[in-house]
């Protein structure tokens, strides 16, 4: 009876040993996991953030273009509505291969200006329009101006009685992305309104 | 007699080897622990880089054109002569963690119309090695 007790112990230390080896594993796998969600969330959160900073980089760049633009065409807050408004700045853009429309819009399918490459792994690149179509078109509704009804053209477009024209930007990084629309009201080009998204 | 003598015999072996195999693995999760530790120190430490790098690229982005001429003719260290929110306000964190801007951090103005800056801020810290955050973005303003 005796003997048989020892031997049914036999090994029990062991099994023992096995048990907590076992809760061990368990316990640094967890530690394991939890340390590279830590590193991990650290690392989306900084390339989040490059990403939206690159965004920003082209919404600097396309007013930078919208400037030299004006600059070039002699365009300026006296004669902005009298020459035609955006129009002829937006064909510029076009000609220069920067391209007036925006991927994402419904009604204008062309493609943005290709990636810039700004570092090692983050990318920029912005478009520009006036299409009221557009879902990053910020233009708050308003009156058509005084015998413009009917009439196309930027200075006279009733859809924008504020004169506006959209840049909208876009950031890259390896694994975040951002986009930026910005409103731009006036050859001083300040921005007349600041919505992200 | 004979079987009660292996019996014990044969558990003293057993607690040997129990206590040899537990060893080993307190040893390997004692390595685990000391790992993690310091893989936890590593991301606070870059998420705290990049946190005041994030401040000072938004406290450029929103400077007058002034700021941002003096800030792209100085050189970084010396970025609070343009003004106090262009130093590191907090270069310690509360675990003794010291941050500085890298002499990579600059300000270049540029552009077609000469009205653009290209800002890249840079905050290094060293643990083991010296890491450093960078952001880069660009004003207009």
């Amino acid at each position: 009876m005796r003997r048989r007790h020892r031997r049914r112990d036999r090994g029990f230390s062991l099994l023992i040993v096995f048990m907590l080896i076992t809760v061990m594993i368990g316990v640094a796998a967890t530690v394991i996991l939890s340390t590279q969600q830590d590193l991990s969330v650290a690392g989306q959160d900084r390339e989040a953030m490059q990403a939206f900073y690159a965004a920003e980089y082209g919404i600097a760049q396309a007013k930078d273009f919208l400037a030299s633009a004006l600059a070039a065409k002699g365009i300026n807050a006296g004669n902005f509505v009298a020459g035609g408004g955006w129009t002829p700045i937006l064909a510029q853009v076009s000609a220069a291969g920067v391209t007036q429309g925006c991927a994402t819009g419904p009604t204008n399918a062309s493609a943005r200006m290709a990636w810039q490459a700004l570092d090692g792994n983050t990318r920029w690149t912005f478009c520009i329009h006036n299409n009221s179509g557009d879902v990053a078109y910020l233009d708050p509704g308003g009156t058509t101006p005084a015998g413009c009804v009917g009439k196309s053209g930027d200075a006279c477009d009733e859809r924008d009685p504020l004169h506006l024209v959209t840049i909208e930007a876009w950031g890259a990084s390896s694994t975040a992305q951002a986009h930026v629309a910005v409103d731009v009201g006036s050859v001083s080009l300040a921005s007349a309104a600041w919505r992200q998204y | 007699m004979r079987a009660q003598r292996r019996a014990r015999g044969t558990t003293l072996i057993e607690v040997m080897i129990s206590m040899g195999l537990v060893l080993i693995g307190m040893l390997a999760l004692f390595r685990v622990l000391v790992t993690s530790v310091t893989g936890s120190a590593a991301a606070s430490h870059f998420t705290q880089a990049e946190l005041r790098a994030e401040t000072l690229v938004e406290a450029i982005r929103l400077a007058p054109a002034a700021t941002l001429t003096c800030l792209s003719a100085t050189a970084s260290a010396s970025w609070s002569t343009c003004g106090a929110s262009y130093a590191l306000a907090t270069p310690t964190d509360r675990n003794g963690q010291r941050y500085v801007l890298d002499g990579g951090s600059h300000v270049t103005a540029g552009g077609t119309s000469g009205n653009f800056y290209d800002v890249t801020v840079v905050i290094g810290f060293s643990d083991d090695n010296y890491h450093t955050v960078a952001m880069r973005t660009g004003v207009y303003p």
